[in-house]
């Protein structure tokens, strides 16, 4: 999967100007897991995260 | 509506997969499948709406004690005579929230995504994603706000990986 792209859609400007921004560390490790060990690392990050957010919630 | 702590999206799929569910992961879960460093809290598919295909997706859904979200204060089993439809049938599943699309926003289905996706395999399941340049295509032309911010990250996702291949 996802060996080459094949031809990308066009993107304006400013899409391309940020992506030259990203940080492709992040890139790479995600690239070192397997498929299904991404899915379960993004779906980890996005309960800590809502954990943060909740946390922060009830201090107020 | 599990808590996203108790979301195992990967075990999801393998539920689909093992069913014989002709799908295809798009969204989110579809980005962090190509390699995209973001996070995601559900599956998006597109389902093939054959009868037949409809009537394993709805044995899974069942299994897994799945409700129609945002019905305030009802828990309502998803129909399949929504699910046959081109609609979104939005569920909560015991292994997270699943969104069962009909057709995409620009009208696409199974049957023409399917030349524009690729198989996985992965952890003895084979299962189908939409294809990176496909994926942004749609974000682009989705014009959401969160859709237009994950644009960037797989623009360079896709530079990276062309650039890994030279």
């Amino acid at each position: 999967m996802s060996d080459k792209p094949s031809e990308l859609p066009e993107v304006d400007e400013l899409v391309q100007q940020a992506a030259r921004e990203v940080d492709r560390t992040l890139i790479r490790w995600a690239l070192s897991l397997s498929p299904l060990d991404r899915l379960r690392a993004a779906v980890s990050s996005a309960a800590s995260l809502r954990a943060l957010r909740d946390a922060k919630s009830n201090e107020r | 509506m599990p808590s996203p702590t108790n979301a195992d999206v990967g075990a999801l799929v393998r539920r689909l997969v093992d069913a014989g569910v002709e799908f295809i992961v798009v969204g989110g879960a579809a980005a962090v499948l190509h390699g995209a460093p973001i996070t995601t809290e559900d599956l998006d598919i597109v389902h093939r709406r054959t009868p037949e295909n409809v009537s394993r997706l709805k044995n899974v859904l069942e299994e897994l004690d799945a409700y129609v979200r945002e019905l305030a204060n009802r828990r309502l089993a998803p129909q399949e005579s929504a699910l046959l439809g081109e609609g979104h049938v939005l569920v909560s599943t015991r292994l997270g929230p699943l969104d069962c699309l009909g057709t995409l926003v620009d009208g696409r289905g199974f049957e023409d995504l399917l030349s524009h996706s690729e198989s996985i395999e992965d952890e003895g399941s084979e299962f189908r994603v939409v294809d990176l340049s496909t994926l942004i295509d749609i974000k682009t032309k989705t014009g959401r706000a969160k859709d237009r911010l994950m644009l960037p990250v797989l623009v360079a996702l896709a530079e990276e990986l062309e650039g890994s291949k030279d």
